[in-house]
């Protein structure tokens, strides 16, 4: 189980986590959900190491979580150029020599021998979950990984994710579009104002909505209020 | 350029004119510029002939101080037809994928081979064949080699990609500097073994040229890690501080001593920068 605890992060002075808990349970999917700017991809940069948090603690089975379990996806993943897919992914190998690039290709049908850049934004995407497949680590983080996906490759993308669960694999993504999580997620995590402000098991999915739709409706309230002052 | 020419018309004067042509005739391959000077509705032929024009002044004084009448003659007919002919044949279109076998962790070399590898080719194989007639136009064009390699370390990689490698800063720099020597030396060992048979008194100098292309490309190499930044196109920064240190083996006070000092130090940052960006944050790990 991956427990954050207390977990207070800021960025410029401005608080941007605060008093964040939240257990995720291990060989689940776990999906982020919070508006543009709650906290999602700087929680993700926090769990890989890539940012700094003033205070909380962050385990994994009871011990500190260790670089080396986790597979980061970015929503823009960079690509070096004039290097083909292939020579992309051989990098990662290097941490797992047993991975079969053509044999997951074959899921994938991505044309590894051509140059990254001839690649459309779904192909780079693919071709980035590729990487993070490869070295085959327990957890694995996606920010925003339906983001100009194709329904076909929506589709294959949250089958793929659903399999690694079943094998063993803790995954969490963000997004900011409900039905992406709800199609795919064991447990949804509602994040807002820095802190997890619910947290969601699948027979509650249907209680989102209008949990979202409160929250709003608060805050519409609360800015009325503050206008009004 | 200029002291590539000045350096060449004093180990020989009639290297002013080859020199000057083989300098233009690589700034020419390696140009991409030509649609993009299209788009800014500048002619790129009236462009390059008034660029070549200016670069070739310092090897055309050099050539009339020679009293080499026919070459001061050619030159402006070479820079117009060079000027009038299609820019950019050494750099990669998007399309060429062709590949080659190099380590995984040698894509530097992998990229840079696909974009200026036709350009190098050329250089290699003019310096080849001219060197036969003129020596020391073979240093010439080995610098001009070296100055392509220094491209190869622009582009910052994906982070991953290095802590994938699993080696602290300093190993991961180590590999990279034992990588520049395993790949530098091979390409141009043919070109100063051809420089040393043609010129035997001047084997110092071969051995010297090796010495300085090694130094200003690992100064490239340090200079891309001091400023790493995922995903950032250091050009401008790397090129600059690679020329100063190629310069640093030119000074007439203690050759080499402040290109040695800058790649010491360059290390020493890049050492920091690789740590501060891979590690810092790492506040739950083991």
């Amino acid at each position: 189980m991956l427990i954050l605890n207390s977990i207070h992060s800021s960025y410029d002075g401005k608080t941007v986590l605060e008093d964040l808990n939240l257990s995720l349970d291990a060989c689940q999917l776990h999906g982020l959900m919070g508006s543009n700017g709650a906290g999602k991809t700087t929680l993700l940069n926090i769990l890989y190491g890539r940012k700094s948090i003033d205070s909380g603690t962050v385990t994994w089975n009871q011990e500190s979580l260790s670089n080396e379990k986790i597979g980061y996806l970015k929503t823009d993943p960079y690509f070096y150029s004039s290097i083909t897919g292939r020579e992309y992914l051989e990098i990662f190998r290097l941490k797992n020599p047993d991975f079969d690039i053509d044999k997951w290709n074959t899921i994938f049908e991505l044309p590894l021998d051509e140059l990254v850049e001839t690649y459309s934004s779904g192909m780079k995407k693919k071709l980035a979950l590729l990487g993070i497949l490869c070295p085959d680590r327990e957890i694995m983080m996606l920010d925003e990984p339906f983001n100009n996906l194709d329904m076909e490759t929506n589709q294959l993308l949250g089958n793929i994710l659903k399999e690694l669960t079943g094998k063993g694999k803790t995954i969490i993504l963000t997004s900011h579009v409900l039905e992406s999580l709800t199609r795919w997620c064991d447990h949804i995590h509602v994040l807002g104002s820095g802190r997890i402000l619910r947290s969601f098991a699948k027979g509650e999915f249907n209680e989102i909505e209008s949990f979202l739709f409160d929250q709003k409706n608060k805050l519409l309230i609360e800015n009325v209020k503050e206008l009004l002052k | 350029m200029l002291l590539v020419v000045i350096g060449g018309s004093m180990l020989d004067p009639l290297s002013s004119f080859p020199m000057t042509v083989l300098v233009i005739s690589v700034i020419h391959i390696s140009r991409d510029d030509s649609g993009f000077l299209k788009d800014l509705q500048f002619s790129p032929r009236l462009l390059y002939l008034a660029e070549y024009a200016l670069i070739s002044l310092p090897g055309l004084a050099l050539i009339l101080l020679n009293r080499q009448w026919y070459f001061a003659g050619f030159l402006p007919v070479f820079i117009l037809l060079v000027s009038m002919s299609p820019s950019g044949l050494g750099v990669h279109k998007s399309s060429s994928s062709f590949s080659f076998h190099l380590s995984p962790t040698a894509y530097e070399w992998t990229s840079g081979i696909r974009k200026w590898g036709m350009g190098m080719l050329f250089i290699y194989l003019i310096t080849f064949i001219v060197g036969f007639f003129i020596p020391e136009l073979i240093i010439a064009g080995l610098l001009i080699l070296t100055s392509y390699l220094c491209y190869f370390y622009t582009e910052c990689e994906p982070a991953v990609w290095i802590k994938i490698q699993n080696r602290t800063p300093a190993t991961f720099l180590n590999h990279k500097l034992l990588q520049i020597l395993s790949y530098y030396i091979p390409l141009v060992l043919p070109l100063i073994i051809q420089f040393t048979i043609l010129k035997p008194g001047w084997i110092l100098i071969g051995a010297v040229s090796l010495i300085v292309g090694s130094s200003t490309i690992f100064t490239a190499m340090l200079a891309k890690y001091s400023l790493y930044d995922e995903g950032r196109n250091l050009q401008l920064p790397v090129a600059v501080i690679a020329g100063l240190g190629f310069a640093g083996w030119i000074l007439p006070l203690i050759p080499g001593i402040l290109s040695i000092l800058l790649v010491i130090s360059l290390y020493y940052r890049a050492n920091l920068k690789l740590n501060r960006y891979l590690y810092a944050y790492s506040q739950f790990y083991s």
